[in-house]
């Protein structure tokens, strides 16, 4: 008997090693749950393993760590200056983006408490350093330098910021043990942000995690975004998780697919991670100061869009005292000079608060030009041959530019658009007299142009369908005031003062013949031919140049 | 070549330091470069600590104890249950003590081919243990395991002929 154990010795070792590893590995293995933590024996010792690991691994790593300290705090520090003010820009532009979606936030959390729906924020974390890891392509498992003592238990959630990690599976008092989703033994509940399919993530032999036990479905393409559902329990919902790499099939469950997920964080070189300590269901202090802000710089900012809608004349909210010369009144108002005065004080009073917001809406306006014309708007320096006699307006859409003369406060608060109306009613002597060309006037071709061709139905009819409604034509006679009454309500004299038009819009005019009778043709000096017809002796003050204009066949010799 | 006897008595003799100290780096290097460079995940660092002190020692008993302490040590780092590696681990052991005793383990060539046949025997044996006894769902990739032993025997010439240099300084 002796000789037998004497001989076999080596072998009798190895079966009985293999043999109390055997039943340790079965107590292991039969726990009351799966994913049940360990017995305390085996706690222990991965425990002493960790213990022994970690002072050697946390000197590393704060070696390595002080070193690029060394160089990111002391060295590169080049252009930190600019780096901080375009930080700054762009904290400002979130805090607009973030106020502008603080209220379909708001109203979220009234109807997710009207439905007694329990949402969970991210309300504390705790920065931890990888400072291991399982060191095997079998078990993706990292160790961290937080523990019991820092507030880390069992299965709490592990972040970045660009997706989630995983979940503390052990803990110790100074580290912890963090399992991947990449690993098989991992499991996290996702859903597909577009087609809101939810499933099982977890690790597949490769490495990689992938969503599970899912009907085949065409709409999940690769790229599509995933983000946890909140719905084991661990994660909190909406935290991005990756986006779709691509489909495969399950070779083991043959009607399922498995979605195969890159994952958002970087697994293969974590550094930092975070550990969801506490979640609740309001938002954090810190958070809800930053919607506050957002949510009243997004006001203000609202504010200041209006006040600027209301006034565009006024590029500085803050500095109302402006001459109003400065601008030029809206376009198609009646009166320049009531604009500020019918502003709403409310407004203005928004406006003086809303100091820092007004410079985003100034920065929409178009900057003021340099050397200001005729034709600028709220130009103040005139060209000679038009000083002291109109105060110019802004062209509107239709190329025309009206004027008002002194004395015309009758009809200041006509709605835009009456002004040309108003001037059909003017005497036709009148009028003539204001329209005449004046010398000095570099654009009266054109002004004659214009008024030949909106003139021109008042006389016959027109030869286009035109809606009544659209055309100042339309307006009757009898309702045009007669001139006795100019002396009580003075009516708009409004000339039009032609704005330079291009050829291209005046040339198919004359060369387009637009009488059923052939007109004879007149040669201009440049070549092209001219319609001796459509240019009367006297300019008219008539209806705008619009594009039906030269459809109509132009009438002289009213 | 050899006798039997005559290597065994020709045993090399390690000091107990480089001995408790070598496996202990082993593990810690192997936890701590995984966390920079994800492939050195391939490397089984532990392992070939275990062969070349079984091998060097040419004792079968100690081979299969130090293979179950460092494989214990591995298992403590992972999630698994303790003694997967422990097992394969206490096996490589044995069985390269006890080659050792029969061959000449001293040449490169020689130690490339063990190393290989030795990575091999483990994944499988790592294999048989997590799929057949534990229940996991492993799959056995036979480019991935040729890659991984190769890498694992290259990287273990070297380094048994630096720790053949530390053992003769010492």
């Amino acid at each position: 008997m002796e000789s037998f154990f004497t001989r076999y010795k080596n072998g009798l070792v190895l079966l009985l090693v293999l043999l109390v590893q055997l039943i340790g590995l079965a107590l292991q293995v039969r726990r009351p749950m799966p994913n049940s933590p360990d017995s305390k024996p085996v706690r222990l010792l991965r425990y002493w393993v960790i213990s022994a690991l970690a002072p050697p691994a946390r000197v590393s790593h704060g070696a390595g760590r002080g070193a690029r300290g060394f160089w990111s705090n002391y060295i590169d520090l080049r252009n930190v200056r600019e780096q901080n003010h375009d930080l700054q820009a762009e904290v400002d532009r979130l805090r607009l983006e973030e106020g502008a979606l603080a209220e379909d936030a708001r109203q979220g959390q009234r109807l997710q408490r009207l439905l007694d729906f329990k949402e969970h924020y991210i309300y504390r974390t705790v920065t931890a350093q990888v400072i291991g890891t399982a060191g095997s392509d079998r078990a993706r498992l990292l160790i961290v330098d937080k523990g019991s003592r820092d507030g880390v238990a069992l299965e709490m959630p592990v972040i970045t910021p660009d997706g989630i990690v995983g979940k503390v599976r052990e803990v110790f008092p100074d580290s912890a043990q963090v399992l991947e989703i990449s690993d098989q033994a991992s499991g996290a509940g996702v859903m597909l942000e577009t087609t809101r399919i939810r499933g099982v993530l977890r690790g597949n032999a490769y490495g990689e995690p992938q969503i599970i036990n899912i009907l085949p479905d065409d709409r999940i393409k690769p790229g599509e975004r995933v983000l946890t559902s909140g719905g084991d329990q661990i994660y909190p919902r909406g935290l991005p998780v990756g986006i779709v790499e691509r489909v495969a099939n399950d070779p083991e469950r043959n009607p399922y697919i498995d979605v195969i997920v890159k994952p958002g964080a970087n697994l293969s070189r974590l550094e930092e991670v975070l550990i969801i300590t506490s979640t609740g269901d309001q938002l954090p202090p810190g958070s809800e100061n930053d919607l506050s802000k957002s949510e009243a710089l997004a006001q203000q900012h609202s504010a200041a869009e209006v006040l600027s809608e209301k006034l565009p004349s006024i590029h500085d909210p803050s500095d109302l005292t402006a001459p109003p010369g400065t601008d030029g009144p809206a376009p198609g108002a009646a009166g320049a000079g009531a604009t500020h005065t019918a502003a709403d004080p409310a407004a203005i009073e928004a406006a003086k608060k809303a100091t820092a917001a007004a410079l985003l809406a100034r920065s929409l306006k178009p900057p003021p030009p340099l050397h200001p014309d005729r034709f600028t708007t709220g130009a103040s320096t005139l060209p000679p041959a038009q000083s002291g006699r109109v105060n110019p307006t802004p062209a509107t859409s239709d190329g025309i530019v009206t004027e008002r003369r002194a004395g015309t406060a009758g009809l200041a608060e006509a709605p835009k658009g009456r002004g040309i109306t108003a001037a059909r009613s003017t005497p036709t002597s009148q009028r003539s007299a204001q329209s005449a060309p004046r010398p000095g006037d570099s654009k009266t071709a054109t002004a004659r142009t214009v008024t030949s061709k909106t003139a021109t139905p008042r006389t016959g009819t027109p030869k286009t369908k035109q809606k009544p409604a659209q055309t100042p034509e339309s307006t009757p006679p009898q309702t045009s005031p007669p001139p006795s009454t100019a002396t009580t309500v003075q009516p708009a004299q409004t000339t039009i003062i032609p704005t330079p038009v291009p050829a291209k819009y005046v040339e198919p005019y004359y060369t387009k013949p637009q009488s059923s009778k052939p007109q004879p043709q007149q040669q201009r000096p440049g070549g092209t031919k001219l319609n001796p017809v459509t240019r009367p002796p006297t300019p008219k003050a008539t209806t705008p140049a619009t594009e039906q204009s030269p459809t109509v066949a132009p009438q002289g010799g009213q | 070549m050899l006798t039997y006897d005559s290597r065994r008595e020709s045993a090399h003799r390690i000091p107990l330091a480089l001995l408790l100290i070598a496996p202990m780096v082993a593990i810690s290097l192997q936890s701590l470069i995984s966390v920079h460079f994800e492939r050195f995940n391939l490397i089984n660092l532990p392992l070939l600590i275990t062969i070349y002190f079984a091998v060097a020692r040419r004792n079968p008993i100690a081979g299969t104890l130090l293979g179950a302490v460092i494989g214990i040590g591995q298992d403590a780092l992972t999630h698994l249950p303790i003694g997967v590696n422990g097992m394969a681990n206490a096996l490589i052991g044995f069985i390269a003590a006890s080659l050792g005793v029969k061959i000449d383990v001293e040449n490169h060539a020689t130690r490339l081919l063990l190393n290989i046949a030795f990575l091999l025997l483990h994944s499988f044996c790592y294999w048989i243990i997590t799929r057949h006894m534990l229940g996991t769902n492993l799959t056995w990739n036979w480019i991935h395991e040729l890659l991984r032993a190769g890498v694992n025997a290259v990287l273990g010439v070297i380094l048994f002929a630096l720790l053949d240099r530390i053992r003769t300084r010492d």
